[in-house]
This record gives structure tokens, sequence and C-alpha cells, in this order.
């Protein structure tokens, strides 16, 4: 029998057993229960590590704006900005994040060519008391002035009309009421810092497809000496223009200062496509006797309020004409341009005149009779054909009235005072056979005179008008191939500009209180800098519509930056006007078309970007033009024509592209527009992309284009965040 | 005895009662380790999303699967937007998945890729292909049970995690994509769900560019070896794609209608220009006439070869016009005795796609 104590001694180990299996389900329990609350937990520390080191990259962000930072943060090759050092980073409640610090350093990296636009990385580092634990880099992006559609330093009233893209002013923004049938439309956001005030509502009221903001944060406008260092690096591909001084005359020792810029697209290698550098300019240096009108400039225009020019003005005789669609050999066609005075001259008349299927227009005897005589008739009769139009002096169009050749051979050299007789005049004889003035038809010296009836220059009148300033810089050794005209093509990137520092940039220095005039048909991308003002005697196109669907968004780009205004010009015969008086009075419609096309990014530093003698009455009274784009079911028209901008138009102050005259107009209620211009302005696909016109100016806005996390090895040290900065250099962001 | 009987039974249930409580935490943990691994997996490469350019960022958004394009994995430093650098890691699995290697994407039969994508300097982008997708879990033989598979381009599926649980119509993934309302005359933003009904969305369909955040809904599950008792956590985490478009493609949907009633005259008579009148009725999604109101312009297309060839002109901006016109200047130029041009309209939409063009017009000079 066993003893009682033995069998209190089993009980007791049972209850121990016991207690230790229930310790340890307890412990067991709380094992778990732990176990989840540090899985919780580290779950949540990761999470808080990253969310400080992005919230630490958004103050950095807010700082940069904030301070305008973009241009004092370095290049990635020297040692980068660091912005916060330790920095402790509060939740939303404003509590310090307990055990986790932040340091933050920045560089400017990417793109350093100025195609793109700059870019600033900022890297995060989050950190505790065992090493950095997080990693977070942020690439920011300046945004560029061309990716506004109308930007304005100050206040601005504008309307009816289109704004095809941003707009923003650093001031209030009132919009002119449109009347019941016009309408403003916004096709993007609109900001201004002050108020935005809609004249018009009801039908009349504004549609802003992307909302609008008042009191918008002030954008700071830059100044010229910001972009001095453009003067430079465009010397360097030979792109400097210097117009104060005297050129190298090319005839006749001619006093020839700058005076004219004009693009050129031109197949220059003949495979019939149209390349990126295939884009080029042409300058052209007018003698100083003409310097004032730049040869496109109609006199007597600037100050009458109605003014008719002559139809005997030298610049429709000389520089206005048509083209004539005409057989050629071997069955197919050519087309010929003939400026009035042409057309009197005898030499040509076998050509202008014919009814031939294919011809185009066709002119039969009578109308040639009526085409070639000396009378303001006979101007108005060329110029309305359908294919009248002016060119700027030193168009190879105009090569009938100023190319001038040797007596009685067509030796053109135009070098020596021999050249006295106009290319067609009838005392020549034809050796190939005569032809009117084509795209190809350069001539280095232009040569003009007092024309008689009968076309021929009257004796002792000749004189030189210009001469095409020849390309002083590098050529590529890919030279264009039309040896006439290879001197004076400027080559506006490679090949066929063989400078290895080519940066796009071209840069234009004139008198004080000058102007550049500018105009033609750009190729490529560039940035062209005006220390001066600029007039648009004519239109500036890209060699495809920007918005041609079937080419990629900034295929060309044109960002120009001048110092002072930059206008359409007033007595410009691009531009709509009254011709004659009379019978014989007309519409001159000098550019063929109703449009006065821009294609580009204008940016005044000082003063605005419009038109010029936006108050003044051009047009006849019975020959307005619907403004294209517009309803023409609505009387909208436009005796001045439009102004039509598919770009950006950056300035300093707001002016007027027309005005309301009373008596002569009344917007509100859409009778036509007797001044001025009608404003059209289009959607440019670019100003959505993050390329721009070659180092053109950025805003002190940024905005986050990527935010990329980084192995935290890869960063964890300021050497290491330095390395990896510098590899960011160069590289497209 | 009587007593070390009576301490049993009175501990028994509590011990009993003890371990069950035990094997439910540990189930919960489980479970909860099971969504909560799901979801941490998914959210870490997804938050890494980006794209180079012309590059999808959601290649696909699925109920159940996910596609998107990151820079995981570099084998040099040449790969500055990688996350990490590793040498030994293959070419096919640190590059972009190249069209010679296009495979089916999960649960689709669609393949991908089409095309090679570049960087901008030309060479094939540094960024991978991440796949995630839920397969059923055959093992079991329940129909609600789901392993998670991950896949970089077409190389091996791998396991991520076994025993989810996703009934029958319930979507894993969920996207959101800003809408907007017009509040007081101001156009304003706000993320909304799309409809399980819309997906999936593909890589070349343009509403998945406007997705901006995945939600994730994981529900793991933890069965008890011994009680067969089974439980569930559900876990939610939503992922902020950071490196979306930028561009608010809001309220592009289908391509819009065409526009209508074209005509194109030439200009005629003294004083006349050598330009083409083209002119047309908007579109009914033109916001002119309601519809979607997304017509953000109208290409313009011609042809001189007799409509053998297209190629366009221009876009006109859309502006609420019941007509709009454009004045084509015609070319002078070329050594045909005549040219016959003939014109038609496309609408286009804020998202890129064009309507069916009009009725083709001429005009010849």
């Amino acid at each position: 029998m066993r003893s009682s104590g033995a069998r209190r001694g089993s009980a007791l180990i049972l209850v121990l057993v016991m207690t230790l299996a229930i310790a340890g389900l307890a412990l067991s329990a709380i094992f778990f229960s732990s176990s989840s609350r540090l899985l919780s937990a580290a779950v949540d520390k990761e999470r808080g590590y990253r969310l400080a080191a992005l919230a630490a990259i958004e103050m950095a962000r807010d700082s940069i704006q904030r301070f305008s930072l973009v241009d004092t943060i370095p290049n990635a090759a020297s040692t980068p900005m660091q912005l916060f050092s330790g920095l402790q980073v509060r939740d939303a409640t404003g509590t310090v994040i307990p055990n986790v610090r932040v340091n933050v350093w920045a560089a400017m990296t990417g793109d350093t060519l100025g195609a793109i636009l700059p870019t600033v990385t900022v890297i995060a580092q989050a950190y505790d008391t065992y090493g950095v634990r997080f990693v977070q880099r942020a690439d920011l992006r300046p945004e560029s002035y061309s990716r506004f559609a109308m930007f304005v330093n100050g206040n601005v009233t504008h309307g009816p009309g289109v704004i095809g893209g941003r707009a923003h002013a650093n001031g209030d923004w009132s919009i002119v009421n449109p009347g019941t049938q016009l309408s403003n439309i916004f096709l993007d956001t609109l900001s201004a810092t002050g108020t935005i005030t809609d004249n018009g509502s009801g039908q009349s009221a504004a549609t802003f497809v992307r909302g609008t903001q008042s009191g918008a944060v002030r954008i700071d406008y830059p100044r010229d000496s910001t972009y001095a260092w453009m003067q430079t690096v465009a010397g360097l591909a030979g792109l400097d223009l210097n117009l104060t001084t005297t050129g190298t005359a090319l005839g006749g020792g001619a006093n020839t200062g700058g005076s004219r810029v004009e693009f050129v697209s031109f197949d220059a290698n003949g495979n019939g496509v149209s390349e990126a550098g295939e884009g080029f300019l042409l300058v052209v240096d007018m003698s100083p006797g003409y310097r004032k009108r730049r040869g496109v400039e109609l006199t007597n225009s600037a100050s009458a309020q109605s003014p008719a020019f002559s139809t005997s003005d030298d610049v429709i005789q000389h520089q206005c004409g048509a083209f004539y669609r005409r057989p050629a050999t071997g069955g197919t066609f050519r087309w010929h341009f003939f400026p009035v005075s042409a057309h009197r001259r005898t030499a040509f008349q076998s050509l202008i005149t014919s009814t031939a299927a294919g011809s185009y227009p066709q002119v039969s005897a009578a109308t040639y009779t009526t085409l070639s005589a000396n009378t303001a008739a006979a101007v108005k009769a060329v110029l309305e054909q359908p294919t009248a139009r002016c060119f700027p002096a030193g168009s190879p169009y105009l090569m009938p009235s100023e190319r001038f050749t040797q007596a009685n051979t067509l030796q053109h050299s135009g070098t020596t005072a021999a050249f006295q007789t106009p290319w067609g005049a009838s005392s020549q004889t034809p050796s190939g056979g005569w032809y009117g003035g084509a795209d190809t038809t350069y001539s280095g010296l232009l040569k003009t005179c007092t024309v008689q009836t009968n076309g021929n220059c009257q004796g002792g009148t000749v004189a030189t008008l210009g001469a095409l300033r020849p390309f002083g810089g590098t050529l590529g050794s890919s030279q264009v191939a039309d040896t006439a005209m290879r001197r004076y093509l400027w080559p506006l990137s490679s090949p066929y500009n063989g400078a290895t520092t080519n940066r796009g940039l071209v840069n234009v220095r004139v008198a004080t209180g000058d102007t550049l005039y500018l105009s033609g048909t750009l190729r490529g991308k560039i940035t062209m800098r005006v220390a001066g003002g600029v007039i648009l005697p004519d239109r500036i196109r890209y060699e495809v519509d920007p918005n041609d669907p079937s080419v990629l968004p900034c295929r060309n780009q044109l960002g120009l930056i001048a110092v002072r205004d930059i206008l359409v010009g007033i007595g410009v015969p691009a531009r709509l006007y009254g011709v004659g008086s009379g019978a014989s009075a007309f519409t001159l419609r000098g550019g063929g078309e109703a449009r006065f096309t821009i294609h580009g990014t204008l940016m005044s530093l000082t003063g605005s970007v419009g038109v010029d003698g936006d108050s003044l009455d051009f047009g006849p009274n019975q020959a307005e033009l619907s403004c294209p784009e517009d309803e023409t079911t609505i009387q909208d028209d436009s005796n001045g024509g439009c102004f039509s901008i598919t770009g950006g138009l950056i300035m300093n102050t707001y002016k007027p592209f027309y005005r309301t005259l009373s008596g002569r107009s009344n917007l509100n209620t859409n009778v036509k527009t007797r001044n001025g211009m009608r404003f059209a302005s289009s959607w440019d696909r670019c100003n959505e992309a993050d390329g721009r016109p070659p180092y053109f100016p950025v805003t002190t806005r940024i905005r986050a284009v990527r935010s990329l996390e980084i192995g935290v090895t890869r960063a964890n040290t300021p050497s290491k965040v330095q390395t990896y900065l510098r590899r960011l250099l160069g590289k497209p962001i | 005895m009587t007593l070390t009987a009576a301490v049993f039974a009175i501990t028994f249930p509590f011990i009993k009662s003890q371990v069950a409580a035990v094997g439910r935490g540990a189930g919960r943990t489980d479970a909860d380790q099971v969504a909560r691994y799901a979801v941490m997996m998914i959210d870490r490469d997804l938050r890494r999303a980006s794209a180079d350019s012309g590059q999808p960022l959601l290649v696909l958004a699925g109920p159940r699967a996910i596609t998107f394009t990151a820079d995981l994995v570099a084998t040099d430093t040449t790969g500055t937007d990688a996350v990490d650098i590793d040498a030994g890691v293959s070419t096919t699995l640190s590059t972009a998945w190249l069209p010679a290697n296009a495979a089916t994407l999960p649960l689709t039969t669609r393949s991908y890729p089409t095309v090679t994508y570049r960087d901008r300097l030309g060479a094939v982008s540094l960024r991978e292909t991440i796949s995630y997708w839920l397969k059923p879990d055959t093992v079991t033989g329940r129909t609600d049970l789901f392993v998670l598979w991950r896949r970089v381009n077409a190389g091996d599926s791998v396991v991520v995690v076994r025993s989810l649980v996703l009934p029958t119509d319930t979507a894993f993934f969920s996207y959101q994509r800003p809408d907007t309302a017009t509040v007081g005359g101001v156009l304003t933003s706000s993320l909304r769900t799309i409809a399980a009904a819309r997906l999936p969305l593909y890589w070349d369909s343009v509403a998945v560019d406007s997705i901006r955040s995945v939600t994730i809904r994981a529900t793991g599950r933890y069965v008890d070896t011994q009680t067969r008792e089974e439980t569930q956590r559900t876990l939610f985490g939503t992922t902020m794609l950071t490196n979306a478009p930028g561009r608010l493609l809001v309220g592009c949907g289908a391509a819009p209608t065409a526009p209508g009633s074209p005509s194109a005259t030439l200009a005629s008579g003294n004083g006349a220009l050598l330009e083409a009148k083209v002119n047309w009725t908007a579109s009914s999604d033109d916001a002119r006439n309601g519809g979607a109101r997304d017509v953000r312009g109208y290409v313009v297309e011609w042809s001189t070869d007799g409509g053998t060839t297209w190629r366009g002109l221009t876009t006109v901006s859309a502006r609420q016009q019941s007509r709009y016109y454009w004045y084509h200047g015609l070319p002078i130029a070329g050594t045909a005795s005549s040219v016959t041009a003939r014109y038609r309209i496309r609408a286009i939409d804020c998202g890129g796609l064009t309507s069916t063009p009009t009725t083709v017009v001429s005009v010849t000079f």
C-alpha cells in the first residue's frame, strides 16, 4: 500500500505539469500576438521611412519653387546642393515622426544641350540610428515659357477669340464681351495673379475648357541680361549676326549694312525629302538708300488713318506680281513668277500669254494687253490674279526684277557695274529661253532702277538695292549641291553647319533702337535672340504645319526672344491694304492669304508681341475677308485679315491686335473690323511636350515628372549620392 | 486521485479553450501574413512603375492580373533609373521585353510586346515588364482558393504566396482614374474606381493611360489542422502610380463621331486667292452639340493622287462652332498640268482617337 504522501506528490507533479502547460500556452499566445504586432509595426515603420522621404521631396520642391532656386542649383558635375540635413518630418497633425530624419540633395542633371527642358534631380534619404533605411529620387522639371499660348507680365484686356493653350497674366485679365455671335474660348487653363473678369454673360460668356485660376502665384519675368551668353554660344556656330556694322560689299563697293533675315527651307541634297538639317538663313544687306524700307515696306503708310498706297510704289512694281503655270519641255509644266514691272517686258510676253490646256491662270492676248499697260488698272489686274503675292527684296522669285545681266548676254555674276540690264530686258538675246522667278533663282547682288513704260530701266537710274550676305562660318562636309546658292545659305544645323558646338542658337545684333526684319519658312529647331526689336514683314512658318497629324510634334521649333517689340509691320505688303484710288482701287493681298500665319513662340522681354498700327484703318470697305477659322455665316469679316498664331505670345506688356473705332466697327454687334488684325490662336501639340526651342527661357515654376525608388546601398552616403547624380548628367531624363 | 481528477476536470476546458485561442491567434496571424505579404510584394514593385516615352506604364489592368513596366534592376551603373544593380541578372530580365520573346499576358489571349520600346537615345529600354496574377490552387480542389504568381518579362513564373481566398466574381485588383465634375463653374477632379465590367484594359487602349492608382483586396486563409476551423483576414492596399502619364485624359472614351457635310471650293473672281475653302459641320461629340463633348479638334487630310494616299494637313481646334472653316493655301509647285486636291475630315478626341472620315470633296486648279 502506498503512502498518502506519495499520492500527494503525484498530484503535485500533475499540477505542475498542467501549470507549465498553461504557462506555455499563455506564452505562445503572447508570442503570436506580439508577432502579429511586430509584423504590423515593421510594415508601418517601412511605410514611415518611405513617406518621410516622399514628404521631404515635396518640401524640397516647394523650396526650389518658392525661393527660385533653379538658377542656383549646381550642375551635377559639381557638389550637389544639400537642401535639408537631419530634417525631422511632421505628420498631418504637426507631430514630429519619431526616430526618422531625412537628408535631401539636389543637382541639375539630364540634358545639357538645351533641347529638352533642364532637370533638377532631388534625392532624399530617410534614416534612423541604424543608418539609411530608404532612398527616394524625384526628377523635377522647370516649365518653359514656350508652354504658354499667351503670357503677359501685366494686365490684359483681350478678346474675342480662341486662345489655343495655357494663358497667364501677372495682373488682371479682362475678357472683352464678344457679342452674341462671336465667342471667347480658352482651350487650356487661364490664370492671373489678379482677377479674371468675363465681360460677357449668358450666351456671350467665355468658355473655359480647363478652368480658371484667379489669384495665381506670380511668375517672375526674365531680363535680357539673363541670356547674354547666347551670343557666345551662337558665335561658335557662325550664327552670331552682327547687323550693326558695314558688311562686305559684293558689287560697286556699296555700303551694305545688315537689314533683314529670312528663314529658308531647302532640299539641299536634292533627295526629295525635307530633312532636319536643311534649314537655312538668308541675310539680306540693304544699301543705305533702301535700308529704311528694308526692301519690304510700302511708303507713306506709317501715319495715315486710311492710307491708299500708290500703284507706282517700287515695292509694288518690282516685288509684287503673280505666278503662272506654263507648258515646259517634255509635256511638263513650270511655275514662273513675274513682278508687275516684268509684265511690260516683251521678252516675257510669250510666256505670260497662254490659253493652252493646263495653263493657270490663263491669259489671252487681250488680257495681256491689259496686264502689260503702264497704268494703275494694269497693276490692279496683275495683283487680282489668284496667284498674286509680294516678296521681300532678295527673294529668288524676284529674279526678273532684281537680277541684272550684261547686255546681250545672260551672264549674271553681278559683281561689276557692267551688269546694267534687268533680266528679261528686250535688248538681250535669250540663249536658253526666258523664264520667271523660282525658288532657286537666287541673285547675289540685288539691283533696281526706275522702270520705263516698256519695262526697261531709264538710263542712269540703275542702283544697288542690296546684296545677300555670304555665310562666314564653317560649312559641313555635306554642302549644298547648288553652287550658286551655297554661299548665301546660312546653315542652321549639321550636316551643313560644320561647327561641332552648334546648339541651335542664333544671335542677332542690331544697332541701338534698330529692328530686325524677320520672315520665312523654318526647318529645324532654333532659338533666335535679337538685341533690339523685330518687325515681321511676312509670315513665319514651319515647313510643315505644326499640327499636321502625320508628323511628330515639335518637328520644327522657333523661339524668338527680342529685347523690344515683336510686331507685324505697318507698311508691309503681306498685310491687307487698300491700293490705288477710284476704279483702280483694290485690296493688296501681298501674302496670298488672308491669314498672317506665325508658327513659333515669340517673346518680348520689355515690350509687346502683336500688330503694329492696330488702330489704323487699312482695308477698303467692300473687300473684307473672313477671318479664317471663324464661321463665315456671321459678320466677323476683317479688312485687316487675321493674326494667326500657332505657338505662343510671351510679352511684358499687352498690346491690342485691333481696336474698336466709333462709327467703323463694333465688335459687340459683330460688324466688320476695319483696323488692326483679328486674332486667331491654334493649338500647338508641342505645347504639351517636354521639348522647347533650344535653351528657351524657363519660368520659376517646376513640376515633378518622375519619382523613383533607389536601392539603399546605391545612395546611402554623401559621396554615393554625388556619384549617382553625376551619372545622370547628359542622360535623357 | 479525486483531487487530481478534479483539477483536470476544472483545468481541461480552460486549457482547451486556451489552445483554441492560441490556434485562432496563430491562424489570424498566418492569414494576416498571407494577405499582407501579397499586398506588400505587389505594392513594392508597383510603386516603382515608370516608363520611357511611348512605353506603356500599365500593360494590363485586369481584375485578377496586372502587368506593368518598371526598372527594378540593372546589370551595371548605366541603368540610372534602376532600383538596384545586380551584375548577375540575365539581360532578358534586366531590359525591356522584346517582341522576339513575346508571350501572352497572364489570364488573357493578348500577346505582348508587339514593338521594341526604346529610350530617348534610341537604345532598348532598360525597363522590365512585371506581371502578377492569380490562378486557382488546384491542390485543394476549392474554386475560391488562389495562388499569386509573379513573372518578369517572359521569364519563369514564380509563386509569391498561396492560400488567397477570392470569391467568385470578386476582383483582386481594382483601378481608379480621375473623374470630373463642374462645381461652381470650376472643373474639379476626384478618383473613381473603374467598373469591373470594363476590365481588362490593355496597353493599346486609351483608358489605361488614365489610371492613377491600383487597389489590391487580399484575403489570406488559415485552416487549423486539428479543428479544420478556417480563419480569413482581408487587407486592402492602394498604390498610387506616381509616374502615371501627366496628361489628364478625362472623358476620353470611344472614338468620336464623324463630322458631316464637307465642302471644298476654289475661290474665284477678281482678287480671289489660290486657296481651297474647306468646311464641315461639327461632330455630334463636339461640345457644341453635346454628345461626349471630348472632341479636341478636326484633322484635315488631303490627297493629290486620286485618293490613293492621304496625308494630314492640319488639326483645326474645336471651338464649339456648328460649322468649321479652314483655308488651304494651294501649293504653287510641281510640273503637272493641273492638280485635283481631295479633302476629307476626321474628328479627334482628347485621347487621340479619330473618327471615321467624312466623304471626300475636291477642287481642281
